[in-house]
């Protein structure tokens, strides 16, 4: 089971199994499920939460060299406790110190992300802009360390970096066309980043860097990137909307690619060579 | 919370000790030991004390953009501090000097366009 996926998977459960719980104050269960045959599986299963979520007794040993250095989490807002939870997976198996926080600030500006723009959905009332957050505005995070590689995933399932563009609005004017600013999107023209989702998301971290509108604000999908652009090596990958997006340190090297289907909300999976011995740097 | 170190027209602030080892994010709805946070409640008095505010940083899970912009820019564009005093005034101890670097980026920053929204507005009130 790869770290992504089985997110995705996780939140999407875990999710439902909220609502269910409020819906029915504990009366009844929507879900049902059954061990699986592969007990390798029921173990990933069981140390991801996924049976705790469901209500399925904990019966196994987990005991798997591929199983017990997986760890997870959820929460909403900043919850800097859970990154130290999570750190302790790759506390003094990165590069340095100085990588290790790097990763910290890159879970916690995913963290902000989610608190400030993924579940804010516009609603427009006789002209006038009322932003509804989501009751429940949740992240969901999985460590996982394998074959000498740490894979850190987080998601949220908002609306998604794309619509979270065009939905951002800088009071300077609906232009009426599905994009709310119309300086984000005259420079998201010019530099030829409007077409699609996934040059969408390439295009969030161009508009942190620029100045384009409250030059103070923006800067944290740089701090997404930083741990694996100033390592120079892993990967950065992205699904949002039908967007995909990668970051490659090792030839400064970006991929976007666009799927027929949509991933709901953000899903962000940094991947990082592990080292033995901790080296300061 | 433990007392700051304080000595004649300095004191001292110690982020682990004296506000949290996980500071994190802009705004107090964002997270609990928000830049906002630190800004008004420590570090904005601590400067309206003291003539030298210095501030040991390491310790911390580490420092995002939106807390350092937020605690330190923000002394300048929702506090009216100036940034050439700031710096005067500022001791930051890091081990970490990339980060030296980047607190007084977002102070310059934050008095550039200081500087330019008091220029755009004195333009407006130029008569014709």
């Amino acid at each position: 089971m790869i770290a992504d996926g089985t997110l995705l998977f996780y939140a999407e459960v875990d999710k439902l199994a909220r609502r269910d719980k409020i819906a029915r104050s504990g009366r009844g269960k929507m879900f049902r499920c059954s061990y699986p045959k592969d007990p390798v599986v029921e173990q990933v299963l069981q140390q991801v939460g996924i049976f705790g979520t469901l209500g399925k007794t904990e019966r196994a040993d987990i005991n798997h060299d591929l199983v017990k250095h997986w760890r997870w989490a959820t929460g909403v807002r900043v919850q800097g406790d859970k990154i130290e939870m999570m750190q302790e997976v790759y506390q003094g198996k990165m590069a340095s110190e100085v990588m290790t926080r790097h990763l910290n600030v890159g879970i916690e500006e995913a963290m902000l992300n989610c608190a400030n723009h993924a579940y804010h959905y516009p609603r427009f009332a006789k002209g006038n802009k009322i932003i509804v957050t989501e009751s429940d505005p949740r992240w969901w995070m999985f460590t996982q360390e394998k074959d000498k590689q740490l894979s850190v995933a987080f998601c949220d399932l908002g609306i998604g970096i794309p619509t979270s563009l065009r939905q951002a609005d800088t009071d300077d004017g609906d232009p009426g066309d599905g994009w709310k600013s119309p300086i984000i999107k005259e420079f998201l023209t010019a530099i030829g980043f409007l077409e699609s989702d996934a040059r969408l998301i390439q295009a969030a971290f161009e508009l942190g860097r620029s100045k384009t509108y409250q030059s103070n604000r923006g800067k944290g999908l740089g701090d997404i990137k930083r741990v694996v652009k100033e390592s120079g090596e892993g990967k950065l990958s992205i699904y949002s909307g039908k967007g995909y997006y990668r970051y490659e340190p090792l030839n400064d090297r970006e991929i976007v690619e666009n799927y027929h289907d949509s991933v709901p909300g953000t899903l962000i999976l940094w991947t990082i060579p592990i080292r033995g011995e901790e080296i300061d740097g | 919370m433990d007392n700051q170190t304080t000595t004649g027209t300095q004191t001292t602030i110690n982020i682990v000790k004296n506000f949290s080892k996980y500071p994190a994010g802009r705004f107090r709805s964002d997270g609990d030991y928000s830049g906002t946070r630190f800004r008004d409640d420590i570090l904005t008095p601590a400067l309206q004390r003291f003539n030298i505010v210095t501030i040991e940083m390491d310790g911390t899970l580490g420092y995002g953009s939106s807390f350092l912009e937020e605690a330190f820019g923000g002394l300048i564009r929702v506090r009216g501090f100036n940034a050439g005093d700031l710096k005067g005034r500022l001791d930051i101890k890091t081990s970490d000097d990339n980060l030296v670097y980047t607190i007084r980026h977002y102070i310059d920053e934050a008095q550039s366009s200081s500087n330019l929204i008091g220029v755009a507005k004195s333009s407006e009130r130029v008569p014709i």
